[in-house]
């Protein structure tokens, strides 16, 4: 029975073959089709790009100082050191930015976020300052990339910061475009 | 032919996806910084002059002498907390003193300009020469009488005050 079986789908097969070269065309193309938009959306939606940002440090402080001896105070940290590794991104643009989460607060005292300020050394990094509302450009750079640079803040000093304890995170980020 | 169904159907998805996600898709990483900046409290009081003079008058003409370096600029920066009170004070040493004669501190007062600035006559104990509210630059004049006697006995009279600027 299984012997027959074979013999029969063979058979069968071996008549459907007669019609193969219009059904098969038919058939296949849509594959190919499928594959081949899959291999490009895999390429073109980055997911061979790699991107990775690396920070010297993960906090800053600002230390106590009289305003009139020291109208702008440096971070106790800086330089910080930034890296940025992009790889699988040949053609493509990367940008970092950062976005404070508010101002800095100590209970319900504030100093505006815009009194951070940053220089920036190195290839493709930009000087700027903080802001909560929208995120700052920090770097630009193009196709594959791996770049050292480093950041320097300071924060505008006042008398009228009232006395407190002030935090604050900024989100980091960096992605290709 | 549900097999060829799917393959389109596979192929048209995929179609789709691709032209939304070309300008969608990317490669991210992310950090955060966290920044921590410290106010101590800190009070400055800043006088334009160390010394004030009073010079001689005849009572009658000038009953109210007026200091040499009217007005006096002064001020007053201070760290406090947002509800604290900043306080200046002015306080004698004692009284205007020439050897064993003695001119009494009463008869010296100061008027002021400038928010907070307040008038007043020395004394011996601690008076109120300013408040305010929280952290702050802050600038006034102080001008300085001396009120004119008949009964001063002759001689140059000196004294020491303290001021104190005081930020919680």
């Amino acid at each position: 029975m299984l012997a027959g079986d074979r013999r029969k789908r063979r058979a069968g097969d071996g008549g459907a073959s007669q019609n193969a070269p219009p059904y098969k065309g038919a058939r296949g193309w849509p594959a190919l089709v499928a594959a081949a938009c899959l291999a490009i959306l895999l390429t073109a939606s980055g997911a061979g790009a790699s991107v990775t940002l690396t920070l010297s440090t993960s906090t800053l402080h600002f230390p106590n100082a009289d305003p009139d001896t020291s109208p702008v105070i440096n971070a106790t940290e800086n330089p910080l050191g930034v890296t940025v590794r992009v790889t699988g991104n040949p053609h493509g643009q990367c940008q970092l930015t950062a976005l404070a989460a508010g101002d800095l607060r100590s209970g319900t005292n504030v100093i505006a976020i815009s009194a951070v300020k940053w220089t920036a050394q190195g290839t493709g990094f930009v000087s700027g300052t903080l802001s909560s509302s929208s995120p700052q450009l920090m770097g630009q750079w193009y196709g594959n990339t791996y770049e050292q640079g480093s950041q320097s803040f300071r924060l505008d000093n006042s008398w009228s910061y009232a006395t407190g304890n002030y935090g604050q995170t900024v989100l980091y980020t960096l992605v290709t475009l | 032919m549900h097999r060829v169904k799917v393959v389109w159907l596979v192929a048209v998805v995929c179609l789709v996806l691709l032209a939304t996600s070309l300008a969608s898709w990317a490669a991210t990483d992310q950090k955060t910084l966290t920044i921590n900046a410290t106010v101590n409290a800190k009070a400055k009081l800043t006088l334009e002059v160390a010394a004030i003079n009073f010079p001689n008058a005849d009572p009658d003409d000038v009953p109210s002498v007026s200091a040499t370096e009217n007005p006096v600029d002064v001020s007053v920066k201070a760290h406090a907390g947002s509800g604290s009170t900043v306080t200046l004070t002015v306080q004698a040493n004692g009284d205007l003193q020439s050897g064993t004669d003695f001119i009494d501190i009463s008869n010296v007062s100061w008027t002021a300009t400038g928010a907070g600035f307040a008038a007043g006559t020395m004394d011996t104990v601690a008076v109120p020469a300013g408040s305010w509210t929280g952290s702050g630059d802050r600038a006034g004049t102080f001008s300085y009488f001396l009120a004119n006697s008949w009964d001063y006995v002759v001689g140059n009279y000196t004294l020491g005050v303290v001021y104190t600027l005081t930020a919680l």
